[in-house]
């Protein structure tokens, strides 16, 4: 069995100190690899090692494939744990990773590739039993076959360019009149924006809610899935607020969803962490996608199992077995987690910049995972999440309270922050009662907008 | 760290001496937590790394006078063509722009470090086959 002695993070930022601290806790030792413009940053500070291997921007630094390797082979590193974004989900790396004589901490390449890519993972979905938005299979041949499809799969439904993409070459329609009138149209506009008028229907999700749910697989077949998360609350498809468990799951409905969940990652024999992510809606689940990766919320899921996934993620990179089965999984009260970014918490510009004085909440169930510290200037080519508060407690009730007292006490200054934003968040009423779907957030926005401005005027 | 820089150098000089090409030595630290492993090779850097001289840089960093020429990437720095070969500079030596001072290798392949400027090679901060950083001051220019 591969022993791993030493880790080289290949990431910033507080999910650079969440690896190292994870390393720590298991005695394996630490390379940290940074940009020039990460000479001050945490991650560098407390790694055993430090490479410095490229320039400010990514693509000549944290993304630059041989220097990373480069450094974890002049370290004498074991292995590469990739954080989230970056190289994570980058299947030719993972190869090259691995033809060095180094371990990959994460799934390997060829279930990278299977589910990393939106149209593969679809159809490796469908045959491993997960639910998906239903379609049309395939191209509409015409009108007749458009209306077919409509009467099978239900109104309202979405017609789609097979060449589009981005919001370009789809409409919505809501019945069959509307299919007659627009069917044509987008056929049309197909035609001259993409040079292709194939088209196919998918049902329209009107108010979905965005949950997840965690997988860990090891090398020997063993799967095991966590309860989900909750993350509706977005902006621009950025998770803002995440929450385990989903309080508006029945129960039956989440051993359900665990069940299929399971015996699919079985199926596509899934190794190390992943997740698989749904649209919710009128007490139906439906694909999205899967990351094959760690994900920025997963403190939620570890602090509601009390389980360390990254640990998890080395141990099982290591050849070893899960240590525990699904029955073995009790979730313990509720968690939310807050991404503090580095941005006005109305406009939403970045505003990097020298942070004064960093003071984070503490206490009874409060985890504050970052990289941030009283004289540590931000950089302003990165991403703008500084900080993420993680609060537990016995219940979704109480962890709101929790939550509220948690993001009072946090204090950063000489940046502005979304913590003003997380308050308001926690302060509203379709939050606390669950009235929200993936559209909320941006809804809410566009609502506040108009008000803040009556009052500065 | 300082000590242990210091460890390096001297051993590196001592097999120098003794004619030595490869040298391990293991030390340990804080009751035994952990081991620094050290194997030192005269002859294949990148099979045998001395490890980053990172300490060095954040020692000289502040004292360089001079016009330094940094190493463009992280991989191991050679003050030779090749093993045994004459050096491409030593102290004293003038230099012109596109003169090459060091190879830098990553990848099997091999980067040359050339001057920018004209002038005297002051100083050489990095021994034959030291793994570097991107940005590491290599040779300082005056």
């Amino acid at each position: 069995m591969p022993q791993i002695k030493k880790v080289l993070i290949a990431n910033r930022g507080e999910i650079a100190l969440r690896v190292i601290r994870a390393c720590r806790d298991m005695g394996i030792r630490t390379v940290a690899v940074y940009s020039t413009a990460d000479r001050d940053a945490m991650h560098v500070k407390l790694a055993d090692e430090s490479v410095c291997v490229g320039p400010a921007q990514s693509s000549e630094s944290y993304l630059n494939e041989s220097a990373i390797l480069t450094a974890a082979l002049l370290t004498n590193a074991d292995a590469i744990h990739p954080g989230y974004g970056f190289l994570s989900e980058r299947a030719d790396f993972v190869e090259k990773v691995e033809q060095h004589g180094l371990i990959w901490i994460g799934p390997n390449a060829d279930m990278i590739r299977k589910m990393g890519d939106k149209v593969n993972a679809k159809q490796t979905a469908i045959k491993c039993g997960l639910p998906v938005v239903p379609g049309s299979d395939g191209a509409i041949k015409n009108i007749d076959d458009a209306l077919c499809w409509a009467d099978k799969i239900g109104y309202p439904v979405m017609i789609k360019a097979a060449a589009g993409g981005g919001g370009r070459g789809m409409r919505a329609v809501h019945n069959a009149d509307e299919l007659r009138e627009a069917f044509p149209l987008v056929k049309a506009e197909s035609k001259t924006a993409f040079g292709d008028d194939t088209l196919y229907m998918e049902k329209l999700l009107l108010h979905p809610r965005h949950i997840e749910f965690q997988v860990l697989g090891d090398n020997h077949g063993n799967v095991v899935i966590f309860g989900e998360r909750d993350c509706s609350l977005q902006r621009k498809n950025q998770k803002v607020m995440e929450e385990c468990p989903a309080a508006i799951l029945t129960q039956k409905q989440r051993d359900d969803m665990i069940e299929i969940c399971k015996n699919a990652a079985k199926k596509m024999k899934y190794s190390n962490a992943g997740t698989f992510e749904f649209m919710f809606e009128d007490g139906k689940f439906y694909f999205l996608e899967m990351n094959t990766r760690l994900q920025v919320e997963h403190p939620v899921t570890e602090m509601v199992y009390g389980i360390d996934l990254v640990r998890e993620q080395i141990r099982i990179a290591a050849g070893e077995k899960l240590g525990y089965t699904q029955a073995s999984l009790v979730p313990h009260g509720h968690a939310f987690e807050f991404r503090i970014n580095a941005e006005d918490p109305e406009t939403f510009v970045p505003n990097p910049g020298t942070i004064k004085l960093y003071a984070p909440s503490g206490g009874l169930g409060v985890r504050v995972d970052s990289a941030a510290y009283t004289g540590y200037t931000i950089p302003s080519m990165y991403d703008s999440m500084i900080a993420k508060l993680i609060v537990h407690a016995q219940s979704r009730p109480a962890c709101i309270m929790r939550a509220q007292r948690a993001l009072d006490e946090f204090t950063i200054e000489g940046i502005k922050t979304t913590i003003p934003l997380q308050k308001k968040l926690l302060d509203n009423s379709d939050v606390r009662q669950l009235k929200t779907d993936n559209h909320w957030l941006e809804t809410f926005l566009s609502e506040e907008k108009p008000k803040t401005e009556e009052i500065s005027e | 760290m300082t000590s242990f820089r210091a460890t390096v150098e001297n051993m590196s000089k001592l097999m120098d001496e003794m004619g030595i090409t490869e040298l391990d030595l293991e030390r340990q630290v804080l009751l035994g937590l952990y081991r620094k492993h050290i194997h030192l090779s005269k002859q294949q850097a990148v099979a045998a790394p001395v490890g980053f001289a990172v300490q060095q840089k954040k020692d000289t960093e502040n004292a360089i006078s001079g016009h330094a020429l940094k190493s463009p990437m992280v991989g191991v720095a050679y003050l030779a063509p090749e093993p045994g070969a004459k050096p491409f500079v030593k102290v004293g030596d003038s230099v012109k722009v596109g003169d090459t001072v060091a190879l830098v290798e990553a990848m099997k392949t091999f980067n040359p470090i050339k001057s920018d400027v004209d002038g005297v090679v002051k100083e050489i901060l990095v021994s034959d086959g030291t793994a570097v950083e991107f940005d590491m001051p290599i040779v300082v220019i005056e």
